[in-house]
């Protein structure tokens, strides 16, 4: 699966295998508390199963200054 | 998941609630909480002439968004602070968001109408640029407001900016600031406009959910001189607390609102408010803060 980072920094990793939003938040290490994650356009709840084929877009919710 | 009102397929899970909502319900929640949160702080009407103060981030857009939806009678007001990039992007995206909507905006660019950028300030007079720019943007939104005759001016502060603000003043028992924390600052003298925070039961996870479901454009990096500054680590620690127990932020703002705030009101400042000399402003001092950064940075 392919999962872009938007913010702060833009960046984009590859990832081999499937597993839920629960799991793949664990493994970049963010938090679902203040991140938001959308595949084809629909937000995706953290028991949703990511594929291989996938590409997920990470949205985090944090601003300040 | 699904969805807790209507059993379709949910596309946020909102912990504190221990709820899961389709995009649908997820907006009638939010409708829901902003509605109350206006009618039971008694912050503004569809009379009043609302100022909302529009950055280009998800949540002045967010709210800018829903204010023209429900026809409330509002201009936004955005200021080009100079900052590069940033300033260049955010202010292109509030533009086309006002052209697409046929909505009212005043933009205030303060190189042209001041002749300095937050940078060149904050370089010049020595202060810092996260000081400066509150200090200016202070100014401008009272300065606008009553210029234009609004009756209201509108903010789109969320929970985590109020939970945050509170964890800093808290940690350095700011007695002052905590007297005054409130969604609706009301205007103590003629010339201060009331302002109102809307937005401050949402999360701004759930303000970034609004505008995804919306399709609303948004500036989705942050000001580059926010960076390590105290506001996001409150946040980041204040998430941390959340992850543990969800509802921690709702809690530590509801609760100081209903339970905590008033014992601080003997600390409340008596200020004596006057008139700038120099502009006319409301300031405690003879000449405001703004007006003596000014004449600070035509010294140098």
């Amino acid at each position: 699966m392919r999962v872009v980072f938007r913010a702060p920094h833009k960046k984009e990793i590859e990832i081999e295998g499937e597993m839920t939003l629960q799991q793949l938040a664990k493994k970049l290490n963010f938090s679902l508390e203040s991140h938001l994650v959308v595949r084809n356009g629909r937000m995706l709840t953290p028991d949703e199963v990511i594929r291989e084929e996938d590409v997920v877009e990470v949205f985090s919710a944090v601003s300040g200054g | 998941m699904y969805c807790r009102r209507c059993g379709e397929k949910a596309e946020i899970h909102l912990r504190r609630h221990r709820a899961a909502f389709c995009s649908k319900c997820f907006l009638e929640y939010y409708d829901r909480q902003v509605n109350r949160n206006i009618r039971k702080e008694k912050m503004f009407g569809f009379e009043d002439r609302l100022m909302m103060v529009v950055s280009g981030g998800k949540d002045s857009m967010a709210l800018w968004d829903w204010l023209l939806k429900k026809g409330y009678n509002v201009t936004a007001m955005h200021i080009d602070l100079g900052i590069g990039e940033y300033s260049k992007d955010s202010r292109e995206l509030v533009e086309q968001f006002s052209q697409d909507w046929k909505a009212e905006l005043i933009v205030v660019d303060i190189k042209q109408e001041y002749g300095f950028t937050i940078p060149s300030l904050a370089r010049k007079t020595r202060r810092s640029f996260c000081s400066v720019c509150g200090l200016v943007k202070r100014y401008l939104f009272n300065k606008v407001a009553l210029d234009g005759e609004f009756n209201v001016v509108v903010t789109g502060h969320n929970l985590d900016d109020e939970a945050a603000t509170l964890l800093g003043n808290t940690l350095s028992w700011q007695v002052g600031y905590l007297a005054r924390q409130a969604p609706v600052l009301p205007s103590d003298h003629p010339k201060l406009k009331k302002k109102v925070k809307p937005l401050f039961t949402l999360t701004e996870r759930e303000n970034l959910a609004y505008v995804l479901i919306n399709g609303i454009e948004f500036i989705n990096e942050d000001c580059p001189y926010s960076k390590g500054a105290n506001s996001i680590l409150y946040k980041e620690t204040l998430n941390r607390l959340e992850e543990a127990n969800p509802g921690t932020k709702q809690r530590f703002l509801a609760t100081f609102l209903r339970k905590g705030r008033k014992y601080f009101q003997a600390y409340k400042e008596d200020l004596k408010l006057h008139e700038c000399e120099n502009c006319g402003q409301v300031t405690t001092a003879e000449v405001c803060s703004f007006c003596r950064l000014l004449k600070r940075l035509q010294q140098k």
